[in-house]
């Protein structure tokens, strides 16, 4: 009796401290820093207008901060949440005023904490502590800011704040006059946009505003990255333009596809070949997500043994990735999160193309090193003499679709020299990705696989096509069958002869029997 | 003497009963009953989509209406859609046979709602057809045998035509519905010429439409026109009339360029999905060597990576509809280089035929279910009311490439004599029935070659129901004759009706 009591006790104590110590973390939360959580309310998330994508814009931009944003809607918007955060950023995209007795207005007025709005018109209390004032109607500008400027911004008003303290962010300048208006203004925690646009050049002008008022020391880096590689990429084409930037001291990154299966066969053998020369050319390789089907079969995958698997088939010959590149909506996904992204604490965030989502959430995974990314597209349309000598405030890669072709490749690599960009070395940063069998880290330019240095040379293999794809199944008695197999041959052949030698001496005697 | 008695009993009472239903009315008439218990009785019988209907359903100005259909993939049969109400942007274009039918069952739909659209529509205007279609059928294989054996014909065609994997194909955007019922009409129209039942300009237009309406239902089907254009010849000269031979070989060579021109017109999204899996799941998948089979078509030995490789794969290393898979792998082959591949690879054809024949005697796929979310049913459940035949089919056909020649050896050598005696008496119209089996069983084996060609071994069991129907239709046109003393016969169809 008294044993089975004390085994109750046990298993009480066992499930008490089950649910008293939860489940470790993923790689990146557990032993990372804490990331500041960033509450965006949006009244519209203006679809079908110029403002659609500036939402997904912002998120974007405030990874590369390393915060955990929290998007809703000003309609779904639960009363009192405001008070678990500390940050907040009002986005109003709609041209009419929300009512003013809404849960969210109501619990605005007593809000403290740190406040950015991205809209047409700031509230009162707002404008008041900024000092904002209207200066004219909508019409086009000049948008510049930095080394940017971008020409007949479609501006919905014009503001301006005279009161001491206040430090305006980029310029604004109405073509045919001499009055410039800044496009943002911060006073402390209180921050002011009026307009953010997606792919436009307000998007990098509202990260100028947002490095300050999210109060961000760290200096921001450029990197660059080569997408679109794949095993059946041109990979002699691959080697050739690592040299080529090797030797032009051009440090870049790799974003390469991940293959779940035949991982054992000499094409795969040559693609991680390849990698290993890439690296040895101060490469680095990033696991880029794998494409996700839009199809509705529902096959029994698991997108984390087959992240895990690649990493360490990856690892196992050698080359050492340090991080993921993933459509910004990845990181809004428990689905991707749990079973994609738990081995990478760095991760590259693209824009979203195709958007699809297994358990969408409206709460962010906030990542130690997260790059916020631009083509080299966006960079050419927007850089006013082609120079840019200062970073941007947060870590930006650029982003390059590999080439399929030599030509193409030339005027890639000419650009890239004769280019002003400083490209930082990925590797300098300290990087971790882990699998239950392998942790691979980076620090100061080193690599490490499992705690040792890991030493990167590596020289062009060829790599033969001799390989055995079918395995023959293991066969009894094959000499016996085959033995069978003639007798029988034999046997039906002697058997036909005989039939047909009947035939004919039938047919024979028939004939004779009645037609004679 | 009882037994005697009771025969007599019997007998009288057939030839009663043949006074009022003939064989042919009698199967249609149940057909009919059971179809409508099935499809229009709750619960409701249907198909799930698979995820094909999209293609169709916007084409044709329809919508999903249903705020939970994503989760009815695969799983629940649903019967309402939305019917546009303003400019449709996907573009309303016919690029089948099928949006004919469903453009009729809106208009007709649009009577009672204008709104909803719901699928029952189109199964009732189905079965009704599919009854007529069953009539001529049963007709063409029992009239003027005698009434026992026609009444036995008749029980045994409910058994097959009554079977709910094929009508459950009525309640759906599947193409299969309609193959189904042209290639019964198709096949009846032949044989009641063949036995000179009604009029021959009658049976040569059904047989045209049907043929034509077949060959356009989906884009596999594109050699069925061929086929039916080459071994159609025959029935050029059923009748002496210059007028008849000129309308129905005229008939055959349009036949011919609407089998080409549904090979010509397949939407590109279409071709990339089978494409894909033609090389990986067949060419590759059966290869000792992926690597070398790529060379021989001209690619990148890398794409060995592929090997095996489905689209349906949640995740994978490309996007199937990517420019990369579009430059360098779509664009080096075709249907017609990989049919050379796999005539010049005669051992790796035979284990994808093997493969294929696995598949080749089911009905009804087995992914989809058949009842509607409010049955209350699990997902995916699929009925088994009134699916005896095909049951007994999927779990008794020998399942291996061989036996399907050997299928199509005997039925050849059955109808052979009577062929043979035709030819001798030079009876044109009894020469039209072993062309008609061999026509049916050719299409059968296209529907297997397409498939393999197509599309790999993916959804073989849906891509084959060419097969399965013809296997079906034939099968049944055998037991239907050896049944009524009609199989192995050297007499001419003349001399049949002399008897």
């Amino acid at each position: 009796m008294r044993q089975s009591h004390r085994l109750y006790v046990a298993v009480l104590a066992l499930l008490i401290s089950i649910l008293a110590f939860p489940a470790p973390e993923p790689a990146h939360a557990a032993d990372g820093p804490a990331f500041p959580d960033v509450l965006i309310v949006y009244d519209s998330l203006g679809v079908g207008t110029e403002h659609e994508g500036n939402v997904e814009a912002l998120k974007r931009l405030l990874a590369a901060f390393r915060v955990r944003v929290t998007a809703e809607s000003i309609d779904s918007y639960t009363p009192g949440s405001l008070k678990g955060y500390s940050k907040l950023i009002e986005v109003q995209n709609r041209a009419e005023l929300m009512e003013e007795n809404h849960d969210f207005f109501a619990d605005l007025n007593s809000y403290q904490g740190d406040f950015l709005f991205i809209g047409e018109k700031p509230g009162a209390k707002l404008a008041r502590t900024l000092g904002l004032h209207a200066k004219t109607s909508p019409m086009a500008s000049d948008l510049s800011i930095g080394p940017f400027a971008e020409k007949y911004v479609n501006v919905p008003s014009l503001w301006d704040s005279s009161q001491a303290g206040v430090h305006r962010y980029g310029e604004l300048k109405v073509p045919g006059s001499d009055s410039t208006y800044p496009y943002g203004v911060r006073k402390g925690k209180y921050a002011y946009a009026p307009f953010l646009k997606k792919d436009a050049l307000s998007e990098v002008a509202l990260s100028y505003v947002l490095k300050d008022w999210l109060q961000e020391e760290r200096k921001g880096h450029f990197f660059l990255v080569f997408k679109e590689i794949y095993p059946f990429s041109d990979l002699e084409l691959l080697e050739r333009m690592s040299d080529e930037l090797f030797e032009a001291g051009i440090p870049f990154i790799v974003s390469v596809h991940p293959v779940f299966s035949n991982t054992d066969y000499p094409a795969m053998k040559r693609y991680i070949h390849t990698l290993k020369y890439v690296q040895s050319r101060n490469g680095t390789v990033l696991v880029e997500s794998p494409v996700v089907a839009s199809t509705i079969q529902d096959l029994d995958r698991s997108l984390h043994r087959q992240m895990e698997h690649f990493v360490d088939v990856l690892a196992q010959e050698g080359v050492l990735p340090l991080g993921m590149g993933a459509e910004m909506h990845w990181t809004y996904d428990e689905h991707y999160v749990s079973e994609g992204m738990p081995f990478f604490d760095s991760v590259i965030l693209y824009p979203d193309e195709h958007p699809i989502y297994k358990a969408k959430r409206n709460r962010s995974e906030a990542f130690r090193s997260s790059l916020y990314s631009v083509d080299q597209a966006y960079m050419q349309r927007y850089l006013a003499d082609g120079r840019l000598l200062e970073p941007l405030p947060m870590d930006t890669a650029i982003t390059v679709d590999f080439v399929q072709k030599e030509t193409e490749l030339d005027s890639l690599m000419d650009g890239l020299k004769n280019g002003w960009i400083i490209f930082d070395d990925y590797k300098r940063e300290a990087h971790r990705v882990k699998t239950a069998t392998n942790e691979i880290r980076s620090e100061s330019g080193t690599l490490t696989l499992n705690g040792s240095s890991a030493g990167i040379q590596a020289g062009h293999v060829e790599t033969s096509s001799d390989y055995v794809y079918k395995h023959q199944g293991k066969k009894s008695f094959e000499t016996w069958f085959t033995v069978q197999n003639k007798i029988f041959i034999v046997v039906i052949f002697v058997t036909l002869s005989v039939f047909f030698g009947f035939l004919i001496i039938g047919y024979r005697m028939y004939k004779r029997k009645f037609y004679k | 003497m009882i037994k005697v008695r009771w025969i007599d009993r019997f007998g009288r009472g057939i030839a009663r009963l043949s006074r009022y239903v003939s064989p042919s009315l009698l199967a249609a008439s149940l057909v009919l009953v059971i179809t409508v218990i099935a499809l229009f009785v709750p619960p409701y019988i249907g198909m799930a989509d698979n995820g094909d209907y999209f293609r169709v359903l916007y084409s044709n100005g329809l919508y999903f209406n249903h705020p939970d259909y994503d989760s009815m993939y695969l799983g629940y049969f649903n019967k309402e859609f939305g019917i546009f109400q303003y400019f449709n942007e996907n573009g309303a274009t016919i690029t089948s046979s099928q949006s004919l039918l469903i453009r009729l069952s809106v208009w007709v739909n649009q009577w009672f709602n204008k709104h909803v659209f719901d699928i029952r529509v189109q199964g009732a205007l189905l079965t009704l057809l599919y009854t007529a279609a069953v009539y001529l059928f049963v007709e063409g294989l029992t009239w003027k045998m005698k009434p026992r054996y026609g009444y036995i014909v008749a029980v045994l065609a409910v058994f097959l035509f009554a079977d709910t994997a094929y009508t459950a194909f009525f309640n759906s955007f599947f193409s299969e519905s309609m193959v189904w019922i042209m290639l019964l009409y198709m096949f009846a129209s032949g044989l009641l010429l063949f036995r000179k039942r009604y009029s021959d300009y009658a049976m040569m237009a059904i047989f045209f439409i049907s043929a034509l309406l077949l060959t356009t239902s989906k884009q596999q089907n594109a050699p069925v026109g061929i086929i039916v254009a080459v071994m159609g010849i025959m029935l050029i000269f059923v009748r002496k009339q210059r007028s008849y031979r000129a309308m129905v070989a005229s008939s055959l060579a349009f036949l011919m360029l609407a089998g080409i021109a549904t090979y010509v017109l397949i939407p590109k999204e279409f071709v990339n999905i089978n494409k894909y899996h033609a090389m990986t799941r067949g060419v590759l998948m059966q290869s000792e060597d992926p690597e070398e089979t790529l060379k021989s078509f001209g690619i990148d030995r890398q794409y060995a990576v592929l090997n095996e490789s489905i689209y349906y794969e949640p995740y994978t290393t490309v996007d199937v509809n990517s420019r990369i898979l579009e430059d360098h792998f779509y664009n080096h082959y075709g249907f017609v280089s990989i049919l050379a591949y796999y005539i010049t690879h005669p051992a790796q054809a035979g284990k994808m035929m093997d493969l294929a024949a696995k598949n080749a005697f089911t009905i009804r796929p087995p992914a989809m279910g058949n009842y509607e979310k409010s049955a209350g049913k699990p997902f995916g459940a699929q009925t088994s009311f009134f699916s005896g035949y095909s049951e007994l089919k999927k779990a008794l056909a020998p399942k291996t490439f061989g036996f399907i020649i050997i299928w199509m050896l005997v039925v050849t050598g059955l109808y052979t004599p009577h062929f043979v005696a035709s030819v001798k008496a030079r009876d044109m119209r009894g020469m039209v029935r072993l062309p008609l089996v061999l026509m049916l069983m050719c299409m059968g084996l296209s529907g297997i070659f397409v498939s393999i060609i197509g599309a790999g071994d993916a959804d073989l069991s849906k891509h084959e129901f060419l097969f399965t129907a013809a296997f079906d239709l034939v099968t049944f046109t055998v037991v239907a004759d050896a049944i009524c003393r009609n199989l192995w016969q050297n007499r001419p169809a003349g001399a049949e009706d002399e008897s």
